[in-house]
């Protein structure tokens, strides 16, 4: 479906540790919007004070597929009250999913990919998630949650900024960049967004995800992307080169991004290969993924994204002649392993290249 | 198949509540419907002269489901205001009865009416006849997608995902708990009480036998089967599903291992399947806007249909068969004569 075409209501999911602003910025996009058709579904101790849309409050009914997959779980809840709304009279402008402070995206966008009803309705546009900026490091450190909000989303909003010194809001937007990389970041006070920064950010179209990706900057042999500056110090990633104390399993914990640029024509079938054995044994750890090929024997790019076990990808433009070629991969998860991912692709790029046109 | 080879069916009246229908029921001895849309007022029309006889507000925010008292006037709804409703017709009285969640989604009496019993999120609760709680159990650890009293019997089922629960209302414990893979979105029970059947999340539809601990599957639905209609004698179970109605056979042994009659006819996927109470008819209503009636027991074909303004939402024969009630998603209803229907 052509995005001029597709007139699917859009889906924002809002989330973010409690504290961090979700309400105070929803009325400030709400009242920004006013006059259109709002709903927004909340958890069922969700914050008052939204009153310029219909607010459902929902008791959260988490269930797997039944195809065997443990990180296939789904919203049934949502499956319900989406299914409502859309039998009602007047059509729906926009829907805002608001998840509790500790919860797991996962299943929530999943919802948007995998109900037959749901995926031919709505149109998931993007995860959003504040950062309450004065407490994000302390948040860190207590709760797992955060840390996999930040993975899941595709705008996160540095809210209360302006509490905070430009070299402490520096560092946090670092450690964010780190979990996260290629999200689009905006710093806000009070909640206070530009709607073109939260809206109709189409996050899960792959022209976009490709976009994204032509944009990030070349990887050093280091093997961290530039645009985070690090020391070394207090955060880091799998694969940094650093000593670390012995028993400090709690690195493999952290969501991190990892993201991996090179060269060379990939062999379709051994991608192929790849791809499905690393879904299959890590889907669950795997948050995220995008990823642009130069596939051998193709002139065109191929453009993928996924969450958990979700693969989605399709054609992109062709390559120009006289343009650099570059394989771009991007994984947000747990226990990910830059070397034994960078390696694993490695062995999907084709022995001869071949020309095409 | 061309509809102009299939009899038409005359519309008897016709009218709109306004907004997609979302349930309908029938009196148990009067020609008396009620008809919820999804907005939440309920409308109650006599049949015979297809003038309305009660203009009931509802729930706030929407009405999810009607059920009327299987001997006596009254009639219980459920909505998103919190509350269980007791509507009486004639004397105008009205009973709020609190059912546990914003969201309440099912009630449903006991066959001869000694209870009712209501769903709302986690919520289960069992009521007497005049409205007074006879019993509130809640939270359960898991939202109750949907009731079903075993016919004749205090026995109610109680689906969760997951799990079914069997629960008579004297008890804090359910009596018995079926577990099953998969996420059940409606439960019915065959008329003569043998059977469960459940249509699931997962497009695929489930058979509980009795005296057995795992149901039997029966899968390849294109979609998730949200419409189950025994026949009366509890020989035919007619599913959605699809586009086709797809009926089994559970004479005799069961299903298992038996190829389903396929009907065919409707061109989008049904939203609506209602058994007739006494006679051998099936009536079937889709996206389609058209409604069709078929025999459960032989045939491939429709035996009537008529096509109506927007996609069907709801059907209801009422309780003698003389009227078929259809629902569409614009708000329109139709009351079609059962008597036009071909009884071979």
């Amino acid at each position: 479906m052509t995005p001029e075409l597709d007139d699917r209501i859009p889906v924002t999911v809002l989330t973010g540790y409690l504290g961090s602003g979700k309400t105070t910025l929803l009325n400030h996009v709400l009242t920004a919007e006013h006059g259109k058709r709002i709903a927004v579904i909340e958890n069922e101790f969700g914050e008052a004070g939204i009153d310029q849309a219909l607010v459902i409050g929902a008791q959260e009914e988490i269930f797997e597929m039944n195809n065997g997959c443990l990180c296939c779980t789904v919203r049934g809840d949502l499956i319900r009250i989406l299914g409502n709304l859309l039998r009602r009279r007047d059509r729906f402008d926009h829907v805002w999913v608001e998840t509790t402070g500790v919860a797991d995206p996962g299943p929530v966008v999943q919802t948007f990919f995998t109900d037959a009803e749901i995926q031919s309705h709505f149109r998931l546009d993007a995860v959003l998630t504040v950062v309450d900026a004065v407490h994000l490091e302390q948040q860190l450190d207590r709760s797992p949650e955060v840390r996999t909000q930040l993975a899941f989303a595709d705008v996160i909003v540095l809210n209360k900024s302006d509490l905070v010194s430009p070299e402490a809001l520096d560092g946090v937007e670092r450690t964010v960049r780190q979990i996260r990389t290629g999200a689009h970041l905006i710093r806000a006070s009070r909640g206070a967004v530009a709607l073109d920064d939260v809206l109709d950010r189409r996050s899960f179209e792959l022209d976009r995800v490709l976009e994204h990706l032509e944009a990030l900057p070349e990887q050093d042999a280091h093997g961290h992307a530039h645009e985070a500056e690090h020391d070394h110090g207090e955060s880091c990633a799998p694969g940094c080169d650093h000593d670390h104390e012995a028993g400090t399993s709690r690195h493999d914990e952290q969501v991190v991004s990892v993201s991996l640029t090179m060269p060379g024509q990939v062999d379709p079938a051994a991608f192929n290969r790849w791809m499905s054995g690393l879904l299959q044994s890590r889907g669950p750890d795997l948050f995220r993924f995008k990823g642009l090929l130069d596939l051998s024997g193709q002139a065109r790019r191929m453009v993928f994204q996924g969450v958990h076990m979700l693969f989605d990808h399709a054609p992109g433009p062709e390559w120009q002649p006289g343009e650099a070629r570059r394989n771009v991969l991007v994984f947000i998860g747990r226990h990910l392993d830059r070397e034994e991912l960078s390696r694993g692709f490695e062995g999907c790029l084709a022995r001869v290249p071949q020309d095409v046109g | 198949m061309s509809t102009l080879d299939i009899p038409a069916w005359e519309v008897l009246h016709a009218f709109t509540v306004g907004d997609h229908v979302q349930d309908l029921a029938w009196h148990a001895s009067r020609p008396w419907v009620a008809i919820a849309s999804i907005s939440g007022p309920i409308l109650v029309v006599d049949a015979d002269s297809g003038e309305a006889v009660a203009r009931l507000p509802g729930h706030e925010g929407g009405t999810e489901n009607l059920a009327w008292q299987p001997r006596g006037d009254w009639l219980a709804s459920i909505g998103h205001d919190g509350h269980v409703r007791l509507w009486h017709v004639e004397t105008g009285e009205t009973r709020a009865l609190p059912s546990g969640d914003g969201w309440g989604t099912r009630v449903a009496w006991q066959s001869e009416g000694k209870f009712l019993a209501s769903a709302a999120g986690r919520h289960l609760t069992f009521w007497k006849p005049d409205g007074s709680l006879h019993r509130a159990v809640g939270p359960l650890p898991r939202g109750i997608v949907d009731l079903a009293w075993k016919p004749g019997s205090k026995q109610l089922a109680v689906a969760v995902p997951g799990a079914i629960a069997l629960w008579p209302p004297f008890v804090e414990e359910p009596q018995e708990l079926r577990e099953h893979s998969g996420v059940c979105q409606l439960v019915t029970w065959s008329p003569d009480g043998r059977f469960l059947a459940t249509g699931d999340h997962d497009r695929t539809m489930q058979f509980w036998m009795p005296g057995s601990r795992t149901p039997l599957q029966m899968s390849g639905y294109p979609k998730k089967v949200q419409q189950l209609a025994w026949d009366v004698s509890s020989r035919w179970l007619a599913t959605g599903g699809s586009d086709c109605v797809t009926v089994w056979d559970c004479s005799g042994a069961g299903p298992e291992g038996r190829t389903p009659r396929i009907l065919e006819g409707h061109s989008k996927p049904l939203e609506a399947l209602a058994a007739q109470h006494r006679g051998p008819l099936v009536a079937s209503g889709a996206s389609d806007a058209v409604v069709m009636v078929w025999r459960f027991d032989r045939g491939l074909e429709p035996r009537m249909a008529v096509a109506l303004h927007d996609g069907v939402s709801a059907l209801a024969w009422s309780s003698d068969d003389r009227y078929l009630a259809a629902g569409c998603v614009d708000g329109g209803v139709a009351l079609l004569s059962g008597r036009d229907t071909p009884s071979s």
